[in-house]
């Protein structure tokens, strides 16, 4: 800059031009100081900036999936601690199947059995309509909704009021919870699969041989959709079923030629014809008019349920018809077939821990890698800025200092 | 034969001509911190010497000097660095506007985050990510209406911020729309004054004097005009200075053209500048382009950004909250409120307002197929989407075609929904005659749009959709699905439902199957069912904004990224002007600035003359004082 002669004002401007860029660099220390963050706008630092979106997404999308496992690891622990009692309460149930199996206990002693599997049986059902928050925990989607209704009245061989009949009212619905991106789990169990010891069958009275549809229809088993096609025979309906995701097998009666449904794990059957379809219904499986269940199965056809309550109240009358092979044979093995079940719900749930542990685990460990990360990217180095605060304020004292010399002298003070 | 008082008139002369220098050096010395002042500097010269070479010469030696007059008074000014400066200011004035007001518009975003507690943090994004959290934590515990309540406010909390920012925004293009009215009006004002000047000028001229603070003044305006707009100045006729600015005369002499702002009703009603002839004025630099660039262009499409997310959110998020059912068990219901274009449910609307309708506003449409993205699609053709080719191949796998749609610059985001159905969405218009989230055309002489996706109900020109026409929801396949488009500024009005806000029940979480085969789901799986929320919260992941098919986070960072490089690059801009103007600024000053030293160097060389003078005047006096008073009776 080729300047040679300086206008008298010049040092002063130029002085106050480069003392307000400086004070300009002073502040943003100062806010980089207060803040503990590097950037106070995007422009600063656009890779930086939006770096640091990225991450606060991140980590706040681990933090929900946290909050869904720790809740539905509660869910899930509440129902483990209601099967292992109903085990234990089985297993008492089995000592007095084993003990009125035998041939030395009386008829009175077997009436004070019938009384105590009675009681049991009400411990049982106690657990099955257990709350969870305030709602309902074994009752599938239907959480508003007491999941085992009881029916009492008169029974042969007692003057007092048992339970005749055990009802599930609630669904088969598993609420999801996301666990990972795109990672739904499911930690509840409804009732109609956790108490109940034998598989679920239907046979229908309706004759399937010359079944042939009409038009495309769609049902529901257990909330899997399965489509049917026009044309379709009984073999083609049940091939489709066999390959469904729905854990039922299904076949035709040779004796009646009716269409058979049998469950290949315990649980109650949920059956609905959907979407204007009627194919349930026709094939005698489903009451007429009634699509949609619970208990929507025709009554012509042939239901044996296989829930827990069904094999201890058949148990009880046993005992109080005095019944000793039934007891000691049938029921016996049922009892065990139930505790099988059980258990096996108790591995299930104990995997499904083992799982939602190992996720928490990873997802605190990707917390704490996003949050290091964060921190190079977002947050200034205290020591760095108080040195450049230091530099600056230094260079800033020695400028206003120096401003201050040149302005002072002029000719005028040496004239007369 | 010189005059008895040749002597005391050549020094009274002296004496005038020194005070005259005094009072120059005085006029610089009083003048030293006037903003633009030039130094005047006063010539000196010879007076006339006599005799002139004719028959009344004198017998004597000559010439004989008669003394000293000013010259003239000039100013000590370098035109070059002045027009340097005047081309440089108007970079300075762009940045300078550009700078401020991104900044404010980087404010709005309050990004990034300062504080270390993320419940703290209040902006657009949190909002978002609460709002998609607020699902999840209802999908955990769906029959509970406390779930509900959290995301009710949650939801009001995004709403709101979506407002504000349109609110924020139309703010500053308000204030940026006043500040172009008061910077046309001064450059009228200053147009008006330099003509004036001008006049003013020329006369002083015309006698012969130097109107040295006039033309002062006329620089300073000139300087001032210089930063608001990219004036053109020429000098080449001393007679008639002319500005121009955008290629046509604003001051020519004494005459000034007026700069007139008219309403423009397509513009929101702000105003655009015009000659009286009705040209549009041109600007290319300076504080008014900068102005009218923040008002047309960057906040232009800052709020429709804005309005991009907030169409998107509420169209999705009701597409699915429509397909679920309540704690009431109803469904059917929306969880934002929308406001349809048009009312007509076939989006049918009269575009030319004679009282016939005439186009179809549709926003988006999705078609009945069940589609898998990564399928090679066998089939080849070529599609038109808003007037833009797009060919296919056999060997092409659908998300191939799909991301060609997106790259082609059609304004339409192509995507699978949550149903892996092809949905084809209109995004906001670069061009300002087309309406933003309308589909404009659709045609395809293949058959990726008829029998692949289940859009179009035929191939060629008799299956295409075109906007122009009414009806045209006849075009789509029976089994397709649209929505009318919203209306105009979304982001204005996002509100979640009032019938939501009075009754949480309505929330729905749960999905539901469709009992009677009409299409529609009726009956609810169950208050413990998730289903829905889980759907609504995983749009979280779903990439669905425009162009680029990028997820909710993404478009943000795109945003931000945006404007954070638009920030840096005016604030760079600035500066770089700031101190370029500074260091011209510089050279002026050093050549045309007062320096106190010098002139006092000069009062004591004036001082110095003129004493001389009065001491010659003495002198001379003495000497007719002898002539008269000593010679004689």
């Amino acid at each position: 800059m080729s300047i040679y002669r300086i206008s008298t004002n010049m040092p002063n401007e130029n002085g106050v031009f480069h003392l307000n860029n400086r004070e300009y660099s002073m502040d943003k220390v100062n806010q980089q100081i207060n803040t503990g963050k590097k950037d106070r706008l995007p422009r600063e630092n656009v890779v930086d900036v939006t770096q640091a979106m990225t991450i606060h997404t991140k980590i706040h999308k681990i933090d929900q999936y946290i909050r869904n496992i720790q809740d539905g690891e509660s869910e899930r622990s509440l129902i483990e601690v209601k099967i292992n009692d109903t085990i234990q309460i089985l297993q008492r149930v089995r000592e007095l199947a084993v003990q009125g199996a035998n041939g030395i206990y009386t008829e009175e002693d077997r009436k004070k059995m019938a009384i105590e599997v009675d009681q049991l049986l009400r411990d049982v059902i106690l657990n099955a309509n257990s709350k969870y928050k305030g709602n309902f925990l074994f009752s599938g989607y239907q959480k508003y909704t007491k999941p085992f209704e009881t029916l009492e009245g008169a029974v042969r061989g007692i003057n007092q009021s048992m339970i005749k009949e055990v009802r599930y009212l609630g669904d088969n619905g598993k609420q999801l919870r996301e666990m990972d991106t795109g990672e739904y789990i499911a930690t509840g169990m409804p009732g109609s699969e956790a108490f109940w010891g034998e598989q679920f069958q239907i046979y229908s009275a309706v004759n399937t041989a010359n079944f042939r549809l009409t038009q495309d229809q769609v049902i529901m088993i257990d909330g899997n959709r399965i489509e049917f096609k026009a044309g379709d025979n009984i073999y083609a309906i049940m091939d489709k079923i066999n390959r469904s995701p729905a854990a039922v097998t299904a076949s035709v009666d040779i004796v009646n030629g009716g269409l058979v449904l049998k469950t290949t794990k315990p649980h109650k059957l949920e059956l609905a014809d959907i979407e204007g379809g009627t194919l349930l219904q026709d094939l005698g499986i489903l009451e007429k008019g009634r699509q949609i269940g619970p208990d929507n199965y025709e009554p012509t056809a042939t239901v044996i349920s296989g829930s827990i309550f069904d094999i201890l109240i058949g148990l009880r009358d046993a005992f109080l018809q005095n019944n000793q092979e039934d007891i000691g044979g049938r029921f016996l093995g049922s009892i065990d077939l139930a505790i099988d079940n059980l258990t096996y719900h108790i591995a299930e749930t104990g995997a499904i821990d083992n799982r939602l542990k190992y996720l928490e685990k990873r997802l605190g460990d990707d917390k704490i890698a996003y949050t290091e990360t964060l921190t190079k990217i977002e947050d200034v180095d205290i020591a760095e800025a108080i040195t450049n605060l230091n530099m600056l304020e230094f260079a800033h004292k020695t400028a206003l200092g120096s401003l201050a010399r040149i302005t002072k002298t002029t000719l005028m003070d040496f004239l007369r | 034969m010189v005059s008895t008082f040749h002597g005391i008139e050549m020094g009274k002369r002296s004496l005038i001509t020194h005070t005259q220098a005094t009072n120059v050096t005085g006029h610089n010395l009083n003048n030293l911190n006037t903003e633009g002042y030039t130094r005047q500097v006063i010539n000196l010269q010879e007076y006339e010497p006599i005799f002139m070479p004719d028959m009344t010469r004198e017998e004597r030696a000559g010439q004989m000097g008669q003394g000293v007059i000013t010259q003239n008074i000039v100013r000590v000014r370098d035109v070059l660095i002045d027009n340097r400066l005047i081309f440089e200011r108007k970079d300075l004035g762009y940045y300078e506007i550009r700078n401020k007001y991104i900044h404010q518009m980087e404010l709005i975003y309050s990004e990034p985050t300062i504080y270390n507690d993320s419940k703290l943090t209040t902006n657009l994004r949190k909002a978002f990510d609460d709002f998609m959290s607020g699902w999840q934590d209802l999908a955990n515990h769906p029959d509970e209406k406390s779930a509900r309540t959290v995301l009710l406010e949650r939801a009001n909390i995004l709403t709101h911020s979506v407002r504000l920012h349109y609110n924020q925004f139309t703010d500053l293009r308000n204030n940026v729309d006043l500040e172009i009215q008061n910077r046309v009006n001064e450059i009228n004002d200053i147009a008006k004054k330099i003509a004036h000047l001008n006049d003013r000028i020329l006369r002083s001229e015309a006698i012969g004097d130097n109107p040295n603070d006039l033309r002062d003044e006329r620089d300073r305006l000139i300087d001032k005009l210089s930063k608001i707009a990219d004036i053109q100045i020429s000098r080449e006729d001393n007679d008639e200075l002319i500005i121009y600015i955008g290629g046509r005369h604003l001051v020519q002499g004494q005459k000034y053209e007026k700069l007139n702002l008219v309403a423009n009703a397509e513009n929101d009603g702000y105003y655009d500048v015009y000659w009286k002839d009705g040209e549009k004025l041109v600007v290319r630099g300076g504080e008014l382009s900068a102005l009218l660039e923040l008002r047309d262009v960057d906040l232009y499409y800052e709020i429709k950004k804005i309005d991009s997310f907030a169409a998107n959110v509420t169209d999705l998020v009701n597409e699915i909250h429509r397909d679920g059912f309540g704690l009431n068990s109803k469904t059917g219901n929306n969880f934002f409120v929308e406001f349809p274009f048009v009312t007509d449910p076939a989006g049918n609307y009269d575009r030319n307002r004679d009282g016939v309708d005439d186009s179809t506003y549709i926003f988006r449409v999705s078609g009945k197929n069940k589609l898998e993205l990564y399928d090679k699609i066998g089939i080849r053709g070529t599609m038109n989407i808003n007037g833009i080719d797009i060919a296919y191949y056999e060997t092409d796998t659908l998300e191939q075609v799909i991301r060609r749609i997106n790259e082609s610059g059609a304004r339409v985001n192509a995507f699978l929904n949550p149903q892996s159905k092809l949905t084809i969405k209109a995004d906001y218009e670069l061009n300002r005659e087309n309406p933003d989230f309308v589909i404009r055309n659709l045609r395809d002489d293949g058959l990726f749009l008829t029998g692949y996706a289940g859009i179009l109900r035929e191939s060629g020109d008799a299956g295409a959709f075109n906007w122009e026409n009414i009806n045209q929801v006849n075009q789509f396949d029976n089994l397709a699905q649209w929505s009318v488009a919203p209306q105009v500024h979304p982001s204005a009005y996002m509100e979640v439902d009032q019938k939501i806000k009075s009754d949480i029940s309505y929330i729905a979480a749960a999905s539901g199957i469709d009992t009677n085969g009409d299409g529609i789901k009726d009956l609810s799986n169950g208050v413990g069912d998730s289903e829905n929320a889980l759907r609504i919260s995983s749009l979280k992941h779903s990439k669905v904004m425009v162009g680029m098919s990028l997820t909710f986070s993404e478009y943000f960072e795109m945003i931000i990224a945006d404007i954070g490089s638009r920030g840096s690059h005016a604030e760079k801009g600035f500066k770089s002007a700031e101190l370029l103007v500074q260091n011209l600024e510089n050279i002026r000053k050093s050549i045309s600035g007062v320096n106190v030293d010098e002139e006092f160097a000069n009062l004591i060389k004036f001082q110095h003359g003129y004493n001389a003078s009065a001491k010659f005047v003495a002198e001379v006096d003495k000497m007719i004082e002898t002539i008269i008073f000593r010679l004689g009776v």
